[in-house]
């Protein structure tokens, strides 16, 4: 095909041959040469590897802290310095990372677990190639894994200060609209300038407002506006418990609370002062109001 | 406060203020820990309160309500008729109120010990009769689709 009648298809058409290539591509029956026939697109043009690129690395998960995944994606992620083709950075539309011990020797009980485990790593540099001028991804996952906790789960400031200040700086991008935590407390203060339009907390640390050595641990700080003014979508179990005040949202569409009341300490009125504060703008209501099945 | 035991909300506020609310699903689930004691039980008191509004709820289209119910006590799977639900029944049936309410659900899901297992058809079609009865005037209404639903799950003790 000749490059000018290529540029004269509509983007859409395209697209739907660039998809029906990428689905026969990941078939579990995939054959070789179907996958050299995508392999072979990439050096067409910038356009084709656009298109491949985009389809290839849309979705990342890292979860098993393979420190050789990890250094490989740190050196494909942003542009190398003798390349004129840009990293896979701006291609990631969705990142999960979870957090886990790299084996069984490694003591959970060290409260200086997750510098130990991500010392060195090129985590906040990846977290960091997520975001640009021009490009970010729109959703970002993380969790800490279980194993990672002796009985409290994780705090903002367990975390090294690269990868705090590379999640900071994420969370600014106008592109990440969708955020995931799950095992991780993090002050309220750190949503404000933030894009977010669907936030799912869960599994936050609980009674947090009961220890003051904590709460200053935690940096939390009285704040005058909504550090969440985008805020379409919540999703959280009693982890919004965790906050002196309730969560100042405003515009909020969509709520779900889900099993709340997994002891006596906690309890739904939060989610009542939610539903009050937002009555205005709800259109969908999930309350799981419940003790957790065992 | 008792461990599980759920907060009503505020005597001031019901759903009547979230006036552009479309989906509502409100979820219990109840457990050896939390068991399930009818008597005490909130959830019809809660759902009355929240859907005794003043205003027509013009935007309405779903409720969903779900019970989940895993507990060796045999006593425990039976939802009995509550004098609430007849309120509730009264209050959602009425289309002055909720002119657009399309759907009316409540889903129970029943975790079976194994010795239980002959039971599976009377628990199914016990709950099934006293929530028909509870909400005669929604049953009626034929804008409303209402169908009770109990799923026995197999249970793995």
């Amino acid at each position: 095909m000749k490059t000018t009648e290529y540029s004269d298809l509509p983007s859409e058409l395209i697209d739907e041959i660039f998809d029906a290539l990428w689905i026969s591509s990941v078939s579990s029956y995939t054959t070789r040469h179907q996958k050299a026939l995508l392999r072979s697109c990439l050096p067409v043009s910038t356009d084709f590897r656009r298109r491949i690129m985009s389809r290839f690395c849309s979705h990342v998960h890292l979860f098993d802290n393979d420190e050789r995944c990890i250094t490989r994606l740190r050196e494909l992620i942003s542009r190398p310095p003798d390349s004129r083709l840009g990293g896979i950075g701006r291609y990631i539309k969705h990142f999960s990372l979870k957090l886990k011990l790299p084996n069984r020797k490694w003591d959970a009980t060290d409260p200086r677990i997750l510098r130990r485990i991500m010392y060195a790593s090129h985590l906040p540099a990846i977290v960091e190639g997520l975001h640009g001028e021009d490009f970010g991804v729109t959703q970002f996952s993380l969790t800490i894994s279980k194993e990672c906790l002796d009985s409290n789960n994780a705090l903002w400031i367990d975390l090294p200060a690269d990868f705090r200040s590379a999640f900071r700086s994420l969370l600014h991008s106008p592109y990440l609209t969708q955020l995931n935590l799950k095992n991780l407390t993090v002050p309220e203060n750190i949503f404000s300038g933030s894009f977010l339009q669907d936030l799912s907390i869960a599994q936050a640390l609980r009674h947090i407002t009961a220890n003051p050595r904590t709460i200053q641990e935690l940096d939390l700080v009285p704040i005058s506006l909504s550090p969440f003014p985008s805020l379409v979508a919540l999703c959280t179990d009693y982890s919004h418990e965790v906050y002196s005040t309730p969560l100042p949202i405003s515009m909020l569409d969509k709520l779900k609370v889900l099993k709340e009341l997994p002891n006596k300490f906690l309890n739904s009125e939060r989610t009542w002062r939610i539903l009050e504060v937002s009555a205005s703008s709800l259109t969908e209501i999930y309350i799981d109001h419940t003790g957790e099945l065992q | 406060m008792s461990k599980g035991e759920v907060v009503k909300p505020p005597e001031a506020f019901n759903l009547g203020a979230v006036h552009n609310l479309k989906v509502f699903e409100y979820s219990r689930r109840f457990c050896d820990d939390f068991p399930f004691d009818e008597s005490n039980d909130l959830t019809p008191s809660i759902l009355f309160h929240l859907f005794h509004v003043t205003e027509p709820m013009e935007n309405l289209e779903s409720i969903k309500i779900n019970f989940h119910l895993k507990t060796d006590l045999l006593d425990n799977y039976f939802l009995r008729f509550h004098p609430e639900w007849a309120l509730l029944d009264a209050d959602l049936s009425s289309t002055s109120h909720f002119p657009s309410l399309i759907q009316f659900g409540i889903d129970i899901a029943i975790t079976l010990p194994y010795l239980a297992q002959n039971l599976r058809q009377y628990v199914t079609k016990k709950n099934s009769d006293v929530l028909k009865s509870s909400f005669p005037h929604i049953l009626a209404t034929e804008t409303i689709s209402f169908c009770p639903t109990t799923n026995l799950l197999p249970s793995y003790y």
